[in-house]
């Protein structure tokens, strides 16, 4: 038996048209490639 | 595929032909992320949208630029009813790609119609107010709000699964059930989908269980449903008449868009055709304007050679006439070389003219008129004709050809001192030819002038690569 309580906790509020512009300021937006680039340069620099 | 360090595409080979740097490991990076994007597009073609959503996501995790995975996530997104993040990625994808990307056709779809957007942001703060509503015990509602953004937004999956939930916690489980089979049909594997689903078949809820439901549905009654007494009228047979209206009623109406809505459209198109030829024209006039002005230049360059040239005859009458020596051949030679120069530069033969240009001493001249015309046609050449010498010289270079690309690199930075690529550039070619101390000279003149530029930055990097210096003997 599912648990109305709880599930209904899973829902999540979405975001308006005018939270869009924050939500894309907000994403971060590093991958693995940065990553592994910054590796790079802290071993180059060692 | 492209570089991560200077963004050139990437040839077959394993470094990076424009930066020299090694693409190994980013190389097995893209693959990895081109096939989290193939199994993205293949959970898609069978509607398995969350299962496409967390294959796209791990691809953008590995390559934030794949463009494709991003606006086909966006595409899911818009599917399954969340617009906001749709948008989001599609501008994401513009960020990284601003030209010839499919993400521009998304975004005016949804952005051209200004009440369509408006609608959008409707149904989203519905939803979230039925949802605050359930959370406050407000069942009744919460429905109510959702049952009409169902129905504006039919393939809103999360509002399908909370009215679905909402009915359950009522137990009215057969509508709960039409709600999760609409939730199902837009997302195949929805794991909460498919979790209720399973309860209401716990339940015993069956889709073929018709008898079970009637009586289910009777002992569920509640005061929205409608009552229709049951009797024995048989519906009439289809009346052929209302065909015929219809078919009339369609003819009419064509008429009616022929006569009085067609002319109008079509006089919009003319005259919208009539403004783009008013613009046409004064663009047209823009740019004969433009012309005039050139040809003005020009003709004003013209009558400075024509003086320049009578100046340099009376001074050489002088001198003569004094009795003294003729101006030296070398001196009157750099005249001649800017003389010629500007009759290049007046042909539009520019490389001719720059290459001509680069060989006149400025501190040569003594003419006013020739300093001025030097400051012109300096002006004019000299940071154009030294970014091709550049990219002539990058090219040499790419191909191996070290020694002549440094002849290039060589007329870029007399054209123009503080061209930083071509001074790392001809750091990188001595250094290529093992020609250590020049590399070394020159990765250290961009460090101390241009500290501040990333190819100082990258000639720090390279000065290390650099054999040690030999120690000089006591």
């Amino acid at each position: 038996m599912i648990d109305f309580e709880q599930e209904l906790a899973k829902f999540q509020l979405s975001l308006e048209v005018d939270q869009a512009e924050d939500a894309i300021n907000q994403n971060k937006l590093a991958d693995v490639t940065d990553i592994i680039k910054e590796l790079i340069e802290e071993i180059k620099n060692r | 595929m492209n570089c991560p360090y200077c963004g050139s595409r990437l040839s077959i080979r394993d470094r990076c032909d424009r930066c020299g740097e090694d693409m190994t490991i980013f190389k097995k990076v893209y693959r990895i992320a081109n096939q989290y994007y193939n199994i993205g597009v293949r959970k898609a073609q069978v509607r398995d949208l969350s299962g496409a959503v967390m294959a796209l996501q791990n691809c953008l995790r590995l390559n934030k630029k794949h463009t494709d995975a991003r606006n086909l996530l966006g595409l899911i997104y818009q599917e399954m009813g969340e617009t906001v993040s749709a948008l989001g990625q599609w501008v994401i994808s513009k960020h990284f790609q601003s030209e010839d990307n499919e993400a521009d056709y998304y975004l005016n779809l949804v952005q051209r119609n200004p009440s369509r957007l408006d609608t959008v942001n409707q149904v989203i703060k519905k939803y979230n107010s039925a949802l605050t509503s359930a959370r406050q015990g407000s069942d009744d509602l919460a429905i109510i709000q959702l049952k009409k953004v169902v129905s504006i937004n039919p393939h809103y999956v999360q509002a399908l699964q909370l009215l679905a939930l909402l009915y359950i916690h009522n137990k009215e489980y057969e509508r709960a059930r039409k709600y999760l089979k609409r939730a199902a049909k837009v997302d195949v594997t929805n794991t909460t989908t498919l979790t209720y689903l399973e309860e209401l078949r716990e339940l015993g809820v069956l889709e073929d269980a018709e008898p079970a439901e009637e009586t289910r549905s009777r002992d569920s009654i509640t005061d929205r449903d409608v009552i229709v007494p049951a009797h024995t009228y048989a519906e009439e047979k289809p009346n052929i008449m209302a065909w015929v209206n219809l078919v009339l009623g369609v003819i009419i109406g064509a008429a009616f868009i022929m006569i009085a809505i067609v002319p109008g459209i079509r006089k919009q198109e003319v005259q919208g055709e009539s403004g783009e030829i008013v613009e046409l024209n004064e663009q047209l006039i823009r740019q004969q304007a433009e012309l005039e002005a050139a040809e003005g230049e020009k003709t004003a360059l013209t009558e400075e050679i024509a003086d320049l040239n009578k100046q340099i005859k009376k001074l050489e009458k002088a001198q003569e006439n004094k009795g003294e020596e003729t101006p030296k051949k070398e001196d009157l030679s750099v005249y001649e070389t800017l003389m010629q120069a500007a009759v290049a530069f007046l042909e539009e033969k520019e490389t001719e003219a720059a290459d001509l240009l680069v060989q006149v001493d400025r501190k040569k001249l003594e003419l006013k008129q020739a300093v001025t015309l030097y400051g012109k046609l300096s002006g004019q050449l000299f940071e154009e004709q030294s970014q091709e010498a550049y990219q002539s010289g990058h090219a040499l270079y790419t191909a191996g050809k070290y020694e002549d690309s440094l002849k290039e690199f060589e007329k870029a930075i007399q054209m123009n001192p503080d061209n930083v690529d071509a001074m790392y550039f001809t750091g990188r070619a001595y250094h290529r030819l093992e020609q250590y101390e020049e590399a070394r000279k020159w990765y250290n003149r961009l460090i101390d002038d241009y500290p501040d530029t990333g190819r100082a930055g990258e000639a720090k990097g390279r000065l290390r690569e650099l054999p040690a210096e030999p120690e000089t003997n006591e």
